[in-house]
């Protein structure tokens, strides 16, 4: 039941576009405290053609299309689960149904409460997958920890689509952008980058690197005490 | 058995003789014949050749588990001569039959698998497996019968008839109505319902063998049914009343309350009889299907009406052949349409729901001003396919400075859509230039120079529209509809015939659309297909006519690409490399 579950999302996301891709932006600023915001961007405007072609549609090889109603009501719900949770607050969504780009934003008291925000979301859209991110800052030793946990069912599920599917995820990319008030003393991950002023961090990844466990978004960054 | 296998006993089950057309066996009140001329296929495709291509390989390896051969020719029917099919209902039973003809019943014999299990039905040979005694093959050194075999349920029902067949008979304490079984309870079990079927078999194999028809017997007599034979056609069926068929077909169907709705709704007697005959040709240049609809003088009346119309003249200043990939037209009446239709609803409602069926037949005339209607949308529409085109579309990324702050940004990318131009006429286009300005109010569609865009942002891409001349022209790109009807443009005498004659059409350039198809074809095997189909292929055009002497003709052609011998050649050949 999950596994159909979770090949029925890969194939809608696949069928929002075969030559187009599509952009995650994951947006943390920490403060000394270890408050801070969390913004989560989906950027589908590469493929809002495609998008708006399938939308007119009831569905798409046996696949329903989810209508605007259900998309609304989707972010309805997510909005209403971070207004739930505890130690989270000043919850915004943004829908732009022009260009297809979502994102949720949201300040916390401290960055431990969001960590089940990425599987809660896909549980409450009934899509179960067991690679999700979570977080750590230890205002002591001045360390942010993110842990990225891989499950390789998304990677059996991904083979489960045909060629023409799989070729939206070969462009498609996940961005991870962390900003701190202190400046950064060292990254254990490689592929992240640290900006001139050493208060910042991006790591960008393919998604087809995600899905095949070659990437991890896991890295431990150690700031100045 | 795979398709190749079925696709060719299809073709054989209806393969021939040359002593004696087969069809004098067949009664004139049949509801369908169907016949598949062998004389005709032979000549375009030699034995010899076919039982080289896969279709030919796939018969012989299937009918050599017994006994051994090596050709077609060997299977001791006469392959050079015409098969028929036909379906004959009567009071008690339906039969579906198959006539054959025979050129060596020894070799024909040798192959029936269970050859010790031959067995003889009123002197004629015959073979049937026991739990299914209601399929039959019968056989003399002429011919052979196919025979299947159905009960109907109606008939015993009729406790009169269950009396002469022993069946248990249900008493009516009110002698008045009739007694009604449910389905379950006509028979006591299968095998005394396949035992009935089987007497009634055995009295068809008797008729058809020992008991021939005279001429007014036989469907020679049957002036429909000759006037629709056609010598020059590879297959062809023939249907005497569709409503028959289909009032047969919910008469037997258990769908309780609702059969009596469809029952009086199909009921024949409120027709007149309603034919159909088809035809397949497989020429030297050409495959061609043509079926003809012959309705009833009613019918035939409303139809004409309906279809009075003509595609507007003016439509074919806009077609500009060489860059088009297809058309699709059609020319119906709205107004007629309109008052029409209801009544056609109304007639096939039956007696049923009579008041209320005129009641909304009113009201619908009432509420639709069918005049007016009628004047804004005429009924006639011409849809252009032309050639994907390339558009720049919009879309937002992020780029970011030397801290990863990010700002939002536009960029553009080439899209592939299609380019369509539909065209439609219209004496009155005051209403829809008010909708127009409606949407520019509300801030969907925008004019500039005579040209309407419209935007939504729910649309993948922008449409425009422009009204000139009664011609309403709605498209995807900018240019083609500002050239719409204004530039010299070239259609040959053909389309031009075509368009103005039907009362519908469809072209496709098949050669267009497969190179397409190629260039979005990514897997090689796919690829290869494609290219083979792209250099063997020629243009697909169908057709509907106006209604004339009570008939609609609907017409498929294709031209034989050139390197095939004939179309039904061609045909085989697409097919195993398609297969491959």
């Amino acid at each position: 039941m999950l596994k159909k579950q979770i090949a029925k999302l890969l194939t809608v996301i696949a069928l929002l576009s075969l030559t187009s891709c599509f952009e995650v932006l994951e947006e943390v600023n920490v403060n000394k405290d270890g408050s801070g915001d969390f913004t989560l961007t989906i950027n589908l405007s590469q493929s809002k053609s495609k998008i708006k072609s399938i939308m007119l549609l009831d569905s798409i090889n046996g696949h329903k299309v989810p209508s605007k109603e259900d998309l609304k009501e989707g972010m309805i719900e997510v909005v209403n689960y971070l207004k739930n949770s505890e130690g989270i607050y000043n919850i915004t969504k943004k829908e732009d149904y022009e260009n297809y780009v979502f994102s949720v934003s949201c300040s916390f008291k401290n960055i431990k409460s969001i960590n089940n925000l990425t599987k809660e979301v896909l549980n409450k859209q009934k899509v179960k997958i067991g690679s999700y991110n979570s977080y750590k800052y230890d205002n002591i030793s001045s360390e942010f920890i993110k842990k990225y946990s891989y499950d390789p069912e998304l990677l059996r599920q991904y083979n489960k689509l045909s060629n023409d599917n799989k070729k939206i995820f070969e462009n498609a990319s996940y961005t991870s952008i962390y900003r701190f008030e202190k400046e950064i003393r060292s990254v254990s991950n490689t592929a992240t980058k640290v900006s001139k002023s050493k208060k910042a961090t991006m790591h960008r990844v393919n998604a087809i690197d995600l899905i095949n466990g070659k990437a991890t978004l896991t890295t431990k960054i150690q700031l100045a005490k | 058995m795979n398709k190749f296998y079925l696709f060719t006993i299809v073709l054989l089950s209806a393969i021939h003789i040359s002593a004696q057309d087969l069809a004098s066996k067949i009664p004139k009140e049949v509801y369908a014949v169907a016949s598949l001329k062998g004389e005709n296929l032979t000549e375009l495709f030699p034995i010899e050749e076919f039982d080289k291509t896969t279709p030919g390989k796939e018969i012989i390896k299937e009918v050599s588990r017994k006994g051994k051969i090596h050709s077609i020719a060997e299977l001791g029917v006469d392959i050079a001569s015409t098969g028929y099919y036909f379906y004959q209902v009567t009071d008690s039973i339906r039969y579906h039959c198959s006539l054959i003809p025979i050129n060596d019943v020894n070799q024909f014999e040798s192959l029936i698998h269970e050859s010790e299990n031959i067995k003889e039905i009123k002197g004629v040979k015959a073979f049937y497996k026991n739990h299914d005694k209601n399929s039959v093959i019968a056989w003399n050194d002429q011919m052979m019968l196919f025979v299947h075999g159905q009960i109907s349920k109606s008939y015993f029902s009729n406790n009169e008839v269950r009396k002469r067949y022993n069946l248990s008979i249900k008493e009516n304490g009110d002698k008045e109505s009739p007694v009604e079984y449910r389905s379950y309870e006509i028979f006591e079990n299968r095998s005394q319902k396949r035992e009935i079927a089987f007497q009634f078999i055995e009295s068809k194999i008797d008729q058809i063998f020992n008991k021939p028809f005279s001429q007014q017997q036989s469907i020679f007599s049957n002036a429909d049914y000759t006037k629709s034979r056609d010598k020059n056609a590879e297959f062809s069926i023939w249907i005497s009343d569709i409503m028959e068929i289909y009032s047969d077909i919910l008469k037997e169907a258990d769908m309780g309350r609702y059969s009596e709705l469809f029952y009086n709704g199909m009921n024949p007697a409120k027709f007149g009889t309603q034919g159909l005959s088809g035809h397949l040709y497989a020429e030297k240049d050409e495959l061609k299907a043509s079926i003809v609809y012959h309705m009833d003088n009613k019918m035939a009346a409303r139809m004409k009406k309906v279809y009075s119309g003509s595609l507007n003249k003016k439509f074919l200043k806009y077609i500009s052949e060489e860059e088009i990939l297809g058309y699709a037209s059609y020319a119906i009446d709205t107004e007629k349409f309109l008052v029409e239709y209801p009544k056609m609803v109304k007639n096939s409602l039956g007696g049923l729901f009579e008041t209320e069926a005129d009641i909304i037949t009113n009201l619908i005339s009432v509420i639709l001003d069918e005049k007016a209607i009628g004047k804004v949308i005429k009924g006639d529409a011409l849809f252009l396919m032309y050639d994907l085109s390339d558009k720049e579309v919009t879309y937002k990324t992020y780029e970011y400075d030397e801290d990863y702050k990010y700002t939002e940004v536009e960029k553009t990318k080439t899209e592939t859509i299609p380019d369509f131009l539909l065209l439609l006429s219209s004496d009155d286009t005051s209403l829809l230039k008010k909708i127009l300005k409606f949407s520019q109010e509300k801030g969907f569609a925008s004019y500039k120079n005579g040209i309407y865009t419209i935007t939504h942002r729910e649309f993948p891409t922008e449409i425009y529209a422009k009204i000139e001349n009664g011609i309403i022209s709605i498209g995807t790109s900018l240019e083609r509809i500002k050239k719409a009807g204004n530039t010299p443009v070239k259609i040959s005498k053909k389309h031009r015939q075509i368009l103005q004659k039907s009362s519908s059409s469809i072209y496709i350039n098949t050669k267009e659309v497969v190179g397409i198809a190629k260039n979005f074809e990514r897997s090689n095997r796919g690829k290869k297909k494609l290219d083979y189909v792209f250099n063997n292929v020629e243009d697909i055009q169908l057709t509907t006519s106006k209604i004339k002497n009570n008939n609609m003709t609907l017409e498929l052609k294709m031209g034989v690409p050139t390197g095939h011998a004939n179309g039904l050649k061609y045909l085989i050949t697409l097919l195993e490399e398609i297969d491959k």
